[in-house]
């Protein structure tokens, strides 16, 4: 499997986008910093404020399609290009394979994430001597998560259809119905739950969908859940706590990374099966 | 820091010091009227009472401790004067306070409470608490902590230059007119200022932070505040300022910053709202009922990730004074005439929050890319402000701090540890990797 690592960062390193991803990222932690530290809040910064909001959004509109993208074309390409098949007379379990695949590709956009995030920040407290350490660090964390969550998804779609071009479709629905309908459809099921069971089935909903579920939790993390009104103040203030918040955070990751890798591997097991 | 130091004086002296000669109630009742009595270094036993016009006053370490049971001092002559003193330990409940004023005229400055239940409880009246500092059990819950300041049938007073953390209300008003308070400041309490059935008082210069409600205004009239801050008041109920039951209150030139709601107005009439900044809150500002012959004008809303909720219909002329409304930072009108105001209104973003309003956990949505997409496709919204300004009134950083220190090396150490990190970790993979990536290269070409 480790080859199978190295092998897979190999190709990474070779892929320009992953590199021009890297410059995206500095674009944007350099864009956070600027509105961290110089909204116009007369307090010098805390709060949950409209350019925390928008740069927040700006990452949940990019971060999942880029990651969806890389993981699912990078399966359904080997599939296309044969190389599954050339592993296939290798001793290498397919459980093997997707796993390097996604850790792989997962520590290129880790790589490219960082070096984005840090040269980002670091240009921009060199420049104007003011950072939020904080803010930022969580923002990392946040950004590496979503990046992962959507990998290993784009992982199974890769490992469920057969050519590039169904990949890159497929990423697009997904990102779609993940990012931006799931919430209105919590918008048309939220008002028919009675009033008994609401906040507890909109935690639920929030839940299954990884967007919407890390970004509640981190908005909560960093202190601002008041936003989401008094009827989930538990849980907000559960997520202030740091070792909940950790739990959370793992939690996320066992599911999340477990759930669709699992079903991948599945999937491709059977493939070869068959075929 | 300076709760530990108390306590660290407090253990000292406590071990023996405690003055043995006259006791202090003794030298109070011995004492002439108008007679000043400076008290020593070291710990006086309370509860005292000081029944004749007086000055007592201290040096840095005196201190008067109660028994645990009742107010520690307790004010019922006229014109008493008490400076420069620590009191502590009084009763837990009610009205047990630090001191408690009976008499008028009585001036507190430089006091310094701990340990108390109430700070100072006031029902008399032409009174001057300047200068004391409060600090109660952050430890305990709100609803167990007592009042910084109580004004409870007091009028005619003068509060300034106070400082009160973790207490439950900092001052809270209870019939209580004619007041002047200005440059307090309140932090990590429940209220800031609480008023209830009050009229004529004025605010000025003051700050709340860190706190669930910065100034809780029900029921008052004929009061002004301005140039307040109100800031990082973040709980999930918490307001910057919340007016209920209002009339001819006059809130202008304050900041509101940094707060989950920034103002919210419930029922006001002959009131106006003006010149306020409101800035970087979740929601700048809140409207539940009718605002009778009210005006809200010339406010700066800036940055508030929701500019304005209205839970009812409030009709837009009440957003602007003689043609002239607010500035809203996301207005995308234009300006024809070069007046500086707007010939387009600007309209509110209110789909998300006409659904809250019947849903709540709708609210979950909060800011999130679904919701900023749907109010982005909305079809149709109200007009909120008929005449938005193009330029914000005045710049509000005037009202901020000299600008917050921040430790930028262990943030610059982040950074640097991130970007050699990933940098090493690239190697890494270039060096291995290009062994196994070499007979795939073969296989691209």
């Amino acid at each position: 499997m480790k080859e199978l690592i190295l092998f897979e960062l190999g190709l990474a390193r070779k892929n320009r986008w992953i590199a021009g991803f890297a410059g995206l990222f500095a674009v944007l932690s350099a864009l956070l910093l600027y509105a961290a530290v110089y909204t116009f809040s007369g307090t010098g910064h805390e709060g949950f404020s409209r350019e925390v909001s928008s740069l927040m959004n700006l990452s949940l509109y990019l971060i999942p399609i880029i990651s969806l993208l890389l993981g699912s074309v990078s399966v359904a390409g080997d599939r296309s290009d044969g190389l599954l098949l050339l592993l296939r007379s290798l001793p290498i379990r397919s459980s093997a394979y997707l796993c390097g695949k996604f850790t792989g590709l997962s520590v290129s956009l880790t790589v490219s994430i960082c070096l984005g995030y840090g040269a980002g920040g670091l240009l921009f407290s060199l420049i104007t001597g003011e950072s939020d350490i904080v803010l930022f660090s969580l923002f990392l964390l946040f950004s590496l998560l979503l990046a992962y969550v959507y990998m290993a998804l784009g992982c199974l779609i890769g490992s469920l259809v057969n050519s590039r071009i169904t990949a890159i479709f497929s990423s697009l629905v997904v990102w779609f119905f993940s990012v931006l309908l799931y919430g209105m459809l919590i918008v048309v099921i939220l008002p028919l739950i009675p009033a008994r069971i609401v906040a507890v089935s909109a935690m639920v909903l929030i839940s299954l969908n990884p967007a919407d579920l890390l970004r509640v939790v981190f908005v909560m993390a960093m202190g601002d859940g008041g936003i989401y009104g008094p009827l989930f103040y538990p849980w907000s203030a559960g997520m202030k706590d740091f070792y909940c918040f950790l739990l959370t955070v793992a939690g996320i990751l066992l599911l999340w990374l477990g759930l669709p890798l699992g079903l991948g591997q599945r999937f491709l097991e059977r493939r070869e099966n068959r075929g | 820091m300076r709760g530990v130091l108390l306590i660290l004086i407090l253990l000292f002296f406590s071990s023996g010091s405690v003055h043995a000669e006259a006791s202090l109630q003794e030298m109070i009742d011995h004492a002439s009227p108008h007679e000043v009595i400076t008290l020593l270094d070291g710990v006086y036993q309370g509860p005292i009472h000081i029944d004749k016009p007086i000055t007592l006053t201290g040096g840095s370490k005196t201190v008067v401790q109660g028994n645990g049971k009742g107010s520690v001092v307790t004010i019922t002559a006229k014109g008493v004067l008490l400076g420069n003193l620590t009191i502590t330990n009084s009763g837990l409940t009610g009205k047990d306070s630090g001191i408690r004023v009976e008499g008028d005229q009585t001036t507190i400055d430089r006091v310094t409470l701990a340990k108390v239940h109430n700070g100072v409880y006031l029902t008399s009246k032409g009174n001057r608490i300047t200068n004391n500092m409060m600090s109660g059990e952050a430890d305990l819950p709100v609803s167990k902590r007592g009042n910084g300041i109580q004004l409870d049938h007091s009028g005619k007073n003068i509060i300034t230059g106070n400082r009160m953390a973790s207490v439950q209300d900092g001052i809270y008003f209870d019939n209580a007119y004619d007041n002047l308070i200005t440059q307090n400041v309140i932090t990590g309490s429940r209220y800031g200022f609480h008023l209830m059935y009050a009229g004529r008082n004025q605010f000025q210069a003051n700050e709340v932070n860190n706190s669930v409600t910065g100034a809780m205004v029900m029921e008052t009239k004929d009061s002004v505040f301005k140039e307040n801050r109100f800031v990082k008041e973040r709980d999930t109920r918490g307001y910057g300022m919340l007016l209920f039951h209002c009339q001819s209150c006059h809130v202008h030139h304050n900041l509101f910053s940094d707060n989950t709601h920034g103002i919210g107005i419930d029922s006001v009439s002959g009131s106006s709202i003006e010149a306020n900044t409101i800035s970087s809150n979740s929601v700048g500002m809140n409207i539940f009922g009718p605002l009778q012959s009210s005006k809200i004008s010339r406010n700066s809303l800036i940055g508030n990730v929701q500019q304005v909720v209205m839970e009812q219909n409030v009709s837009p002329e009440a957003f602007s004074d003689q043609g002239v409304g607010n500035y809203w930072d996301d207005y995308d009108g234009l300006d024809l005439t070069g007046d500086q105001i707007g010939e387009v209104g600007y309209a509110g973003k209110e789909l998300l929050f006409a659904w809250v309003n019947k849903t709540p956990a709708l609210q979950i949505l909060f800011a999130g890319p679904a919701h900023s997409l749907m109010e982005t496709l909305a079809a149709s919204r109200q007009i909120v402000d008929p005449h938005p300004l193009i330029r914000p009134e005045k710049e509000g950083k005037q009202l901020a701090d000299a600008g917050s220190e921040r430790t930028t090396a262990s943030f610059n150490l982040l950074c640097l540890s991130l970007l050699i990190g990933s940098t090493l970790i690239y190697r890494q993979s270039m060096m291995q990797g290009n062994v196994s990536a070499a007979g795939r290269r073969k296989d691209d070409n």
